[in-house]
């Protein structure tokens, strides 16, 4: 009776030993495989965020405007385009002036746009589109100045005036009636003033990107080339940063 | 003036070839860096896959049962405790039965929940007490889930004291009535002993049946058992499909 006692316990000990190892084996394994997850998706976030910035050469080139203060040379790849081939949300396409980034789904100012494309072939330049104004009372208005330099574009450009001088609503109908407008577009002079604008190589264009409860900006930016690849570069300029808008609801 | 030509042409020339090479040699570094992208997501996403997946040795446990059709064993993952060290949408909390996948967005049954009050900065799992099968609304959408115990998993068909009722459920065909039937999913339905609700705490151990009504995508009555929570704060589920009923449709 005593050994078959001492049997069981033996055999109950071992029992717990082994699959206490085999346990504490599974646990390091998956431990060691979530490490090797957050060092794989650091690697891809820098190589991401390399085929995102733009050209050294184009860098070079403009590093004396961007020595100015809210200034920056940034790469918008076409939406779609590089959609599944990036971690990033929104693919590239989507840019945010007042937090720096590319990452969609947290307020964008600016989208390039062109029609759905699954061979991964990107389109003649013609069917590129800047858009802005992606959600809810959110919208924007896009002014394309032609071949004008940067530098030459301030709050008393001509074209830049109507947009430093609009004044969002703070009723939501009237945000919802203003959307209608910039949807339509509105003609001040020579210049319309639209949701969108044709992306033009060379075209400087000033956008006024309305997000209410989170920022209200004015930018001015020009096409400075379009790649192989289907991205364009863009140089831009922040103009003035108007105060948040709020929207009664 | 010739020779100032020549020069102009021969200057003119060099720098569109050095441009032209520049133009070239940038193209060919961004098509090898989309390609690293690429091949680093492939990694990535065996990794994830490898960490979703159960651990060998309970797939060898449960070998025979996952040899009948319709079966399967899964991890799921605590919402909000791997969503942003996981690439997949929805961190690994949810799973389709039909779609066979944990990807969140296109449709799912089931999700794992944790309070929203649970701190989830440190990754540290919270007990199991504080765990709760969810069926995910969307729209219309909704589910039933009942708890039924102990009960092995191969004890548990259509005519199972427990799944009767949900095997007997008519989803409506129009919304307001569809919209009822999720308010009495979040009241919940008693039956005899048995209470079916959108919702379920979570206990090693336990069988549980799910009703998941999807319209337009799928209908699905699917049984399921907690196998484990391990150290990491994944569950390991075995499941089997009881019923794939008609696609329901929605009259708005």
């Amino acid at each position: 009776m005593f050994n078959r006692r001492s049997l069981f316990a033996a055999l109950i000990s071992t029992f717990a030993i082994l699959f206490h190892n085999d346990a504490l084996a599974q646990s390091v394994d998956r431990s060691k495989t979530i490490k090797e997850i957050a060092s794989l998706r650091k690697e891809l976030s820098e190589k991401e965020k390399l085929f995102l910035s733009p050209p050294a050469e184009d860098l070079a080139a403009f590093a004396e405007f961007l020595k100015q203060p809210k200034t920056g040379l940034i790469r918008l790849l076409p939406r779609g385009l590089y959609d599944d081939r990036l971690t990033i949300r929104g693919g590239g396409a989507y840019y945010s002036f007042d937090r720096l980034t590319h990452e969609y789904g947290f307020g964008s100012d600016i989208e390039l746009m062109t029609p759905p494309n699954e061979n991964y072939v990107p389109p003649p330049i013609a069917e590129y589109n800047f858009h802005t104004g992606f959600a809810g009372a959110d919208y924007g208005l896009i002014v394309k100045l032609g071949d004008v330099p940067l530098d030459k574009v301030t709050l008393e450009h001509d074209g830049v005036k109507f947009l430093a001088a609009y004044r969002p609503p703070s009723a939501i109908h009237k945000a919802r009636a203003e959307q209608r407008r910039a949807d339509d577009g509105i003609l001040r002079g020579q210049y319309e003033y639209k949701w969108d604008a044709p992306a033009i190589v060379n075209y400087t264009y000033a956008l006024r990107s309305i997000y209410y409860d989170k920022s209200d900006v004015l930018v001015s930016f020009r096409v400075v080339r379009k790649e192989i690849d289907g991205s364009v570069v863009i140089l831009w300029k922040m103009l003035k940063r108007f105060p948040t808008p709020a929207l009664q609801r | 003036m010739f020779n100032r030509r020549y020069l102009y042409a021969a200057l003119t020339s060099a720098l569109a070839v050095l441009l032209h090479f520049n133009a070239l040699a940038q193209s060919i570094d961004r098509s090898k860096t989309i390609k690293e992208i690429s091949s680093l997501r492939k990694e990535l996403n065996e990794k994830e896959m490898l960490f979703l997946s159960p651990s060998a040795e309970d797939r060898a446990a449960f070998a025979e049962f996952l040899k009948q059709p319709k079966t399967g064993l899964i991890r799921l993952f605590p919402r909000g405790l791997y969503d942003d060290r996981l690439t997949i949408s929805g961190g690994g909390a949810y799973y389709s039965f039909t779609r066979l996948t944990h990807e969140y967005g296109l449709g799912s049954d089931i999700m794992l929940q944790t309070p929203p009050s649970t701190p989830n900065d440190d990754y540290v799992p919270p007990p199991i007490a504080e765990y709760d099968f969810q069926t995910v609304f969307a729209g219309a959408n909704y589910g039933l889930i009942v708890t039924l115990g102990d009960v092995p998993l191969d004890k548990v068909t259509l005519e199972y004291d427990g799944v009767k009722f949900l095997s007997d459920y008519n989803p409506p065909s129009t919304e307001p009535k569809a919209r009822i039937e999720q308010r009495r999913a979040r009241e919940g339905i008693r039956r005899g002993w048995r209470g079916y609700r959108w919702n379920a705490p979570v206990t090693v151990n336990y069988t549980y049946a799910l009703r998941s009504i999807d319209y337009r995508n799928s209908d699905v009555l699917v049984s399921f058992r907690v196998v484990r929570k391990e150290i990491d704060g994944s569950l390991v589920i075995l499941w089997k499909m009881l019923k794939r009923f008609p696609t329901p449709k929605l009259q708005r």
